[in-house]
Formats: C-alpha cells, sequence, structure tokens
C-alpha cells in the first residue's frame, strides 16, 4: 500500500494569493497542490500525496507553536499520514518558521517523518533544527526543483525499512547529512572507523595548517550576531545591573540551583544576597568568592563609584544563573528573560555580566 | 567569539574581579581597577561592530 503523504504550504505556494493574503487562515485540498504536485512526481507510485494543507504567513507569524499544535495538528491528523513535508521556505521570515512549527508539531504527536527546507540563515533553521529535517536550499525559490529532489530522496530513505540490526540504538540510520544535504541536528550516532581520534585529529589539524581542505567532526555551536550595545553618555546618570554565572545564590540555594548543567536563573535582592550566600557551581575553586563575592561581582566598588558621584546607581537585584558546562543556547534562552524583565522594571541602563 | 562587544579579561577563573594572593587594601585597589575599566569600556563606542578585549596590565 502507498504511504501517505501531506504536505504544508503558505498562501503563495498554496494557491490562493499573495501579500494581501497573508492573514488568511487555515485551508485543506484532498490531492497535491503546487510544490507537491513536483513533491508526488519526484516521490513515486510508493507515496500518495492525499492532502493540501494551507496558512497565511502572517496568520501564523504570532504564535506559530500554539498555531501549529491547536489549528495545523488537527487537520492533518484526519489523513492518518506516514509522511509530511513543509516548504521549501527557502529564506522567508515567516515561512521557514510556520514549516518549522508545523513539522515539529506533527512530530511530536504522530511520531512520523517530517521534512521541510530552508536557507541555512532562515529565522526557521536555529529554532527548529534539532526537531526537525530541514534540507538545505538556497534563498531563492529559483532551486525549487532541486530543492523538491532532495526532500523527497530524504523522505524516501527515512520511510524505507532499514533491516539490518543496529549494534546501539536506533539513531544508527540517521540519514547522513552531507549525503541528504541536510541541516544537521546535533545528533549522534556510531559509525566504525579505520583510525582513531587521536589519529584524525592530528591530521585534520595538519591539513589545517597546511591550508588544505578539511571537514570538522564537531562542529561548535554558532553564536548569534547582534547589534553592538551603545556607549554610556554620561555614568553618572547610570544604573548598571550585576549579571553573573559564577553561581552566586542565596544561602540554602533556595531555588535549587545545579552545581553542572544548571538551567534556571533568579533575581535576588543584591544587598541580602551579598549578606548570606553560597556559590552553587562545580566548574570553578568556590573558597575565594566563599571568603568574598565581590571578587565575583564587585558591588563595594561600585557603591563606592555611586557615593563619589562617578556612577548613577546600583540595581537593587542580582541577576544570577549558575552555568557550568550549561549549553549555550539555554543562556541566550535565559539572558532574553533577564533582559525583560530589566526593561519591564526600567531601573537599568547598563550590565556588567562577570563569569568564572 | 562569542559575539560580546566589550571584554574585559578577568584576574582569574575563581576570581575574576579580585585577587587573594594580596593583601587587603591592594586587593581593594585592583577591584577599583577592573570596575573603573569595565565604566570606561562602557562609555567607549564600538565601531564597525569590532568587539573590544581588554587585558588589564
Amino acid at each position: 500500500m502507498a504511504k501517505r503523504v501531506v504536505v504544508f504550504l503558505n498562501q503563495f505556494f498554496g494557491q490562493i494569493g499573495g501579500e494581501e493574503m497573508a492573514s488568511v487562515g487555515f485551508s485543506v485540498k484532498d490531492e497535491p497542490i503546487g510544490p507537491a504536485v513536483a513533491m508526488k512526481m519526484n516521490l513515486g507510485d510508493e507515496f500518495e500525496v492525499v492532502g493540501t494543507v494551507i496558512a497565511g504567513d502572517e496568520y501564523f507569524a504570532a504564535a506559530p507553536d500554539k498555531t501549529a499544535e491547536e489549528e495545523g495538528l488537527p487537520l492533518v491528523e484526519p489523513f492518518k499520514p506516514d509522511l509530511f513535508l513543509a516548504g521549501p521556505a527557502f529564506a522567508a521570515g515567516r515561512y521557514t518558521v510556520s514549516c518549522g512549527a508545523m513539522c515539529k508539531a506533527v512530530s511530536k504527536a504522530l511520531g512520523i517523518p517530517v521534512i521541510t527546507a530552508m536557507d541555512p540563515d532562515a529565522p526557521g533553521v536555529d529554532i527548529y533544527k534539532k526537531d526537525v529535517y530541514i534540507v538545505k536550499t538556497g534563498n531563492n525559490a529559483r532551486e525549487m526543483p532541486k530543492t523538491v529532489k532532495k526532500m523527497c530522496a530524504l523522505a524516501k530513505y527515512l520511510c524505507a525499512e532499514h533491516t539490518e540490526k543496529s549494534n546501539m540504538f536506533s539513531l544508527q540510520y540517521l540519514p547522513d547529512p552531507a549525503e541528504f544535504d541536510y541541516i544537521k541536528m546535533d545528533r549522534l550516532y556510531n559509525i566504525f572507523t579505520e583510525e582513531t581520534v587521536a589519529k584524525r585529529s592530528v591530521d585534520k589539524l595538519l591539513q589545517k595548517v597546511r591550508g588544505e581542505k578539511y571537514e570538522t567532526e564537531v562542529e561548535p555551536d554558532r553564536f548569534e550576531t547582534f547589534p553592538a550595545p551603545e556607549a554610556i553618555k554620561d555614568m553618572s546618570k547610570c544604573r548598571i545591573a550585576f549579571a553573573s554565572d559564577g553561581g552566586l545564590v542565596p544561602k540554602g540555594n533556595p531555588d535549587k540551583m545545579l552545581t553542572r548543567s544548571n538551567l534556571k536563573w533568579k533575581a535576588y535582592d543584591i544587598e541580602s544576597l551579598y549578606k548570606d550566600y553560597e556559590v552553587a557551581h562545580a566548574g570553578y575553586f568556590n573558597d575565594y568568592v566563599l571568603e568574598d563575592p565581590n571578587r565575583l561581582a564587585p558591588l563595594n566598588i561600585l557603591k563606592e563609584f555611586v557615593a563619589e558621584g562617578k556612577l548613577g546607581g546600583v540595581s537593587d537585584l542580582f541577576y544570577s544563573m549558575p552555568a557550568c558546562t550549561t549549553v549555550s543556547k539555554q543562556g541566550t534562552a535565559n539572558g532574553i528573560e533577564m533582559a525583560k524583565m530589566m526593561k519591564e522594571r526600567g531601573d537599568v541602563d547598563a550590565v556588567i555580566l562577570t563569569s568564572t | 567569539m562569542l559575539g560580546v562587544y566589550r571584554v574585559l579579561v578577568g584576574k582569574a577563573v575563581p576570581h575574576p574581579c579580585g585577587d587573594p594572593k594580596l593583601p587587603p587594601e591592594d586587593e581593594h585597589k585592583i577591584m577599583r581597577k577592573y570596575m573603573e575599566k569595565a565604566l570606561e569600556m562602557l562609555q567607549t563606542e564600538i565601531v564597525d561592530d569590532t568587539p573590544i578585549t581588554v587585558i588589564l596590565e
């Protein structure tokens, strides 16, 4: 029996209309539309495109995950799909996010393979790359035929029965990101190699030193780029807050911050904190900070500056996120929350972030 | 590398803004130096998105 495929498209590729129709809600067709027709051809007889789900870019934009889970998913489910495809969305801001959100919601609820396609720099990539197969595209819809072909090749691999027994765990059948040209999901799987890691590392290092081409086996996190914060014009009016990953928390660690891989943050009253504290951080020798937390974040000095008229003020809150072997993504997420709180309170003009 | 535009290199991992080896009054001086430099950097414009990294002597 042919595998059942449902495709998600925006209003433009779903042939409803352009930007003037971007606020249109969901609609469902019992047939392939637009790119879904090309998918049907590329997938061949073993697949049947049973439905196309369409929604406007703007309609999705306010709350992508909620819209996908509460409105999109209930429209996909009745088709009983074996495979879900979304896009390609190329570099489109809202469309890459709606495709990612739909794929994630469907994958989570139905456990079937989901594939979309985007430009590696598109906004949807960072949000959904760990949950969704995202085939790489350029930033232009001219690449439609090539991209659909790649999506379908990956779809066939994911839907095929892999009869070999895995010797470790099922991720053994993770398709090779290079072969299928999709964005790495940071998953680990086992492969057999002829050479030890020591030999491979040194070989690659030598290639690098010689200026030869080499491919890394481990890619470091990419850090987001953002505009440089403006310089402070008048320090005597500036109010500064301390934020730190050094693990300074109130005595007794009331929020149960972890000494390793901690994910939480909290803003503590700075005066009480400096009077009665402990350190929740397993990544450095804590004694010096336990003796004097000013070595981590010199509140004593900032108070002197305020008294001398050099500085406008110090926030009454200390923004603490103990971070030892914590994933950097969580730092980003927590940093956004901290900044939001500072803005809402409106009592901070600059932040000094100290780290151990 | 981290995408932070103003970086002041700390004294050491377990005491970024102080130095327990020094007598208290000298350590206090060093803490002041760090914070004075931090305020100075906050007042420095970033040009061409080029991050500044400062190591105190």
